[in-house]
């Protein structure tokens, strides 16, 4: 729940959490997909 | 970040200008306003394939154009209207809005955003230009099924391409908006205190990534089938055609919900403000929202009853098709709820909102209709499908859209639009658009198949009366254009709160708002949450 704030420290928590987010949802999209095929192809 | 608290004025100043402020743009609204522009000229080229659709049917036999060609114009204008119009249009307000909304700077992730944006030009560009192909444009309707698709000539791999593109850019878009959903609300912007197209752009995030990937795959593999002889779909390879329908269809229900929600938030922000109520059953609605998209997942065969399964399969998609109708229910009742007793006053966003809640329900009801699994059987490949899916698309999807376009409009540009112009454009759109798509119901029930450029003579009167419907629809449109530019070039100036009823955390800002939308972040209580 963290907005910007002046705290240098804080922005960077902020941003590392971003892309831990964008990381896993990522890796859950391509696992969908290369389950997905793999499963049928296999 | 902290330069830009610390130096909040000087630092909006220092973006570049001219082209190299879109191509490089990370901002939301920049962004916000790309995504809009593109659904807007898809719209037009959605449209004039629509135009010739409904030229070449408005009367029996063949006269306009070659049945190739008109069933790659039926093709297209779902693809472009589908992936081209609604999902980015319903993407572009959710740039320009949820920060706004939540009370954050922007995006959690803008240098995605400007990549989600981006990719789509290449893969319409790629999609359209398959019409100057060999074999012209991809014409197996836009549900790819093979065999049929299997036999596109050299547009097939352009299309897929394209929708791999269209998919990534989706993924990563639904990405973005839940990172910055989860982590960069206000403080004391709790969950249950988010506007409802947060809650729904939230739903519908997550039904993108756990559905895109599939239809990924399930293209995938037309691809291989075609080009790399595999047989996952080819009969003669000991492959299977209904395997494609199932997995079609597992990403395609989720996705009409895809375009629906949001949509759904956008009149939940829209009904509150006319009616000058908070929204009523907030909660019921999340919850309406989450079942709905929940139970999406589990009713994919009822749009392919006809092909044959197990009775046990047919009676299990029935109920579960049937039970989306309880949530649903509990939406429409919400809104008439909200206005029940409100003082309502009618500009243009609540008369497209309020037609939204009456159009949507009439494609919800001919939705249960064909839920029914003995009905289906006559009514599946008729035009009562194509009525159908156009009232819950257009007169629900679009206008949702339309109608929050000139909500925020004022707000995005810091003028007013022309009202009056605005209710024209409503009432001509309103009324034409039943004209166009009621009469379909009948020609459906009446036998007429869907995607054919001729007919048998007994569906000529409907059809004219139709085609002439879709033609002021079409021309309607040109008002929509006409008047939003006009609003972007001037206009009276509008104030911080715009609506009198409106409430939250985008109506606190100025019109138009600053290029970082709130630099620190506001206190969000009870009194300064949703509508
Ligand atoms: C209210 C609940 C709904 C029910 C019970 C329902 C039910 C159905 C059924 C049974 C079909 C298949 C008809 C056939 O092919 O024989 C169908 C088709 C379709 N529906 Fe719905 N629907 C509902 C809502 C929606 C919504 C909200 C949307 C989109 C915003 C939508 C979009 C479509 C589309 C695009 C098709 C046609 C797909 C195609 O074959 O090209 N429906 N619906
Ligand atoms: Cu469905």
């Amino acid at each position: 729940m963290a907005g910007p704030g002046d705290d240098p420290a804080a922005n960077s928590r902020l941003a590392a959490r971003n892309l831990r987010t964008a990381l896993v949802l990522g890796a859950v999209a391509l696992g969908i997909y290369v389950l997905f095929v793999l499963g049928y192809a296999l | 970040m902290s330069d830009a608290v610390m130096h909040g004025h000087e630092h909006h100043d220092h973006h570049p200008t001219g082209w190299k402020r879109w191509l490089f743009t990370t901002n939301h609204k920049d962004i916000g306003t790309l995504y809009l522009t593109l659904a807007l000229v898809m719209f037009f080229v959605g449209g004039a394939m629509a135009m010739v659709i409904r030229l070449e049917l408005m009367h029996p036999g063949l006269q306009y154009v070659d049945p190739q060609f008109f069933n790659s114009m039926a093709t297209l204008h779902a693809l472009v209207m589908i992936f081209g119009v609604v999902m980015p249009g319903t993407v572009g307000f959710a740039n320009w809005l949820i920060p706004m909304m939540i009370g954050a700077p922007d995006m959690a992730l803008p240098r995605l955003n400007n990549w989600s944006f981006w990719i789509l030009p290449f893969a319409f560009s790629l999609l359209l230009l398959t019409l100057f192909l060999p074999g012209g444009g991809p014409a197996g309707g836009w549900t790819l099924y093979p065999p049929l698709m299997l036999q596109t000539g050299a547009a097939m791999p352009f299309v897929i391409f394209a929708i791999h593109f269209m998919g990534a850019s989706s993924i990563m878009g639904s990405i973005n908006i839940i990172a910055t959903i989860f982590n960069m609300r206000a403080p004391g912007m709790t969950f249950m205190r988010l506007p409802l197209f947060v809650w729904t752009w939230l739903i519908t995030s997550f039904l993108l990534i756990a559905t895109i990937p599939v239809l990924a795959g399930a293209v995938t593999m037309l691809l291989t089938d075609k080009y790399f002889g595999t047989s996952f779909f080819n009969a003669a390879g000991g492959g299977d055609p209904v395997l494609f329908q199932h997995v079609f269809w597992f990403f395609g229900h989720p996705e009409v919900y895809i375009l629906i929600l949001p949509s759904f938030g956008i009149v939940s922000q829209i009904l509150p403000t006319f009616s000058r109520k908070p929204l009523f059953g907030y909660e019921s609605m999340v919850y309406a929202t989450a079942s709905i998209a929940f139970l999406s997942f589990f009713v994919w065969a009822h749009h392919k009853f006809t092909v044959g399964m197990p009775l046990a399969g047919e009676l299990f998609f029935m109920y579960a098709t049937m039970s989306i109708a309880v949530p649903t229910g509990v939406k429409v009742f919400n809104w008439i709820a909200t206005m029940w007793r409100g003082s309502l006053t009618f500009e243009t966003p609540m008369l497209f909102a309020i037609a939204f809640v009456v159009l949507f329900t009439i494609g919800g009801f001919s939705g249960l209709m064909l839920g029914i699994t003995p009905a289906d059987f006559q009514y599946h490949d008729t035009y009562f499908v194509v009525a159908h899916f156009h009232y819950v698309l257009v007169t629900g999807a679009v206008f949702g859209m339309l109608g929050g376009v000139y909500y925020w409009l004022p707000k995005w540009t810091g003028h007013m639009y022309d009202e009056t112009l605005g209710k024209w454009h409503f009432w001509l759109s309103a009324i034409s658009v039943n004209v166009l798509f009621f009469p379909q119901h009948f020609l459906g029930l009446a036998g007429m198949p869907r995607r054919i450029p001729d007919y048998a003579l007994q569906f000529a009167e409907w059809n004219f009366i139709s085609s002439i419907g879709g033609f002021v629809f079409g021309l309607s449109q040109l008002l929509f254009l006409y008047i939003i530019v006009k609003c972007i070039r001037a206009g009276a100036k509008a104030s911080d709160q715009v609506w009198d009823g409106a409430h939250g955390l985008e109506w606190t800002l100025p019109s138009p708002p600053p290029y970082h939308s709130f630099v620190s972040p506001p206190m969000v209580t009870d009194a300064t949450a949703h509508s």
